[in-house]
């Protein structure tokens, strides 16, 4: 197994769905390699699932330095949460362009006779 | 520049301590100029809460009978439109939380799935560039409108009000008596949920 073929079955490896002839070239290769050390530590650091609490965050530049730059070696090894991401930011990118609508529109004359007699009955 | 701004800026401060001046007087004329000035940027608001136009004016009415009570206690500290504003906004809510529940979905369904490792469980489509012609854009936004208004209250009235009505989370979290923690929370499941309703129209495939 080369570094290249690791990265690719990381997460299988961690879901434990590799066959234990795989698992075993898989460790072999990580204990033989620092670069693929180091890729590990990235990988158990925090999960897709964990990145969402922090998406927010991350767009907004509030997440603090250490917990950046976790969220950025995860982004670094995982396309699934780069496309994500991507999808996330544009959502808010839509939302937060959205005009208001119809331009606000006069006060019907009923409506403002009937907000003026309502004061009157005060 | 800057100083014509605050020229103007200062005609309207003086223009609005003057209206509120007839109004505590009782002048008739004055809350009619309050109502026309202010009256449809609530209603529109309103409109987009309570998706309904005759609640919206109700909301409205009630915003109006609710800001005159209050007018003595209105201290100029914040204009007469965001004061309005946010009492429209409140109104609105309060008639929300009357009407009868509609059916919702389930946006658990809208949300990413993972494995037990807690990784993706698939890839998630790819989408597309945001179109920058503007006619794109505005069916884009209609879509988007369209999707939001699918959304459990819960979760699209945060939405709404933070990025929509531009309120602070601190004032959101109180219109809707839930603390800001929970604003924040809610308004992101909401981003995903909506990224998930509109996904299917904005994968790379789907142009």
């Amino acid at each position: 197994m080369n570094c290249q073929e690791l990265k690719e079955a990381a997460w299988d490896y961690h879901e434990n769905l590799l066959s234990p002839a795989r698992q075993a070239e898989y460790d072999a290769h990580v204990a033989s390699c620092t670069e693929c050390t180091a890729f590990m530590k990235v990988c158990a650091e925090v999960t897709c699932e964990g990145m969402l609490e922090f998406l927010d965050d991350y767009i907004d530049r509030t997440l603090e330095a250490e917990r950046r730059a976790i969220f950025e070696r995860h982004l670094a090894i995982c396309p699934e949460c780069i496309a994500y991401l991507d999808s996330y930011q544009k959502t808010r990118d839509l939302t937060g362009s959205l005009p208001d609508g119809k331009p606000d529109a006069d006060v019907p004359a009923d409506l403002l006779r009937a907000i003026l007699a309502s004061r009157d009955r005060r | 520049m800057g100083r014509s701004e605050s020229r103007t800026e200062k005609t309207r401060d003086s223009s609005e301590a003057a209206l509120l001046s007839r109004l505590l007087a009782g002048e008739e004329d004055a809350y009619s100029e309050l109502i026309r000035a202010h009256g449809g940027r609530m209603l529109s608001v309103a409109r987009r809460i309570l998706r309904s136009d005759e609640d919206a004016e109700d909301a409205v009415q009630d915003a109006f009978v609710s800001a005159f009570r209050s007018l003595d206690r209105f201290q100029g500290k914040s204009r007469f439109g965001t004061w309005l504003h946010r009492i429209a906004t409140n109104s609105a809510l309060m008639l929300l939380r009357k009407r009868p529940a509609r059916a919702e979905i389930d946006i658990e369904f809208l949300l990413p799935e993972f494995l037990e490792g807690r990784h993706h469980a698939g890839a998630p489509p790819r989408w597309s560039e945001l179109p920058e012609e503007e006619a794109s854009r505005r069916e884009l936004w209609n879509l988007v409108r369209e999707k939001i208004d699918e959304l459990p209250e819960n979760y699209r009235i945060p939405l709404l009000l933070y990025d929509i009505e531009h309120l602070e989370m601190a004032e959101i979290a109180e219109q809707m008596k839930i603390t800001k923690n929970a604003v924040k929370v809610r308004l992101c499941r909401a981003r995903q949920a909506l990224r998930g309703l509109l996904s299917p129209s904005m994968v790379e495939s789907a142009g």
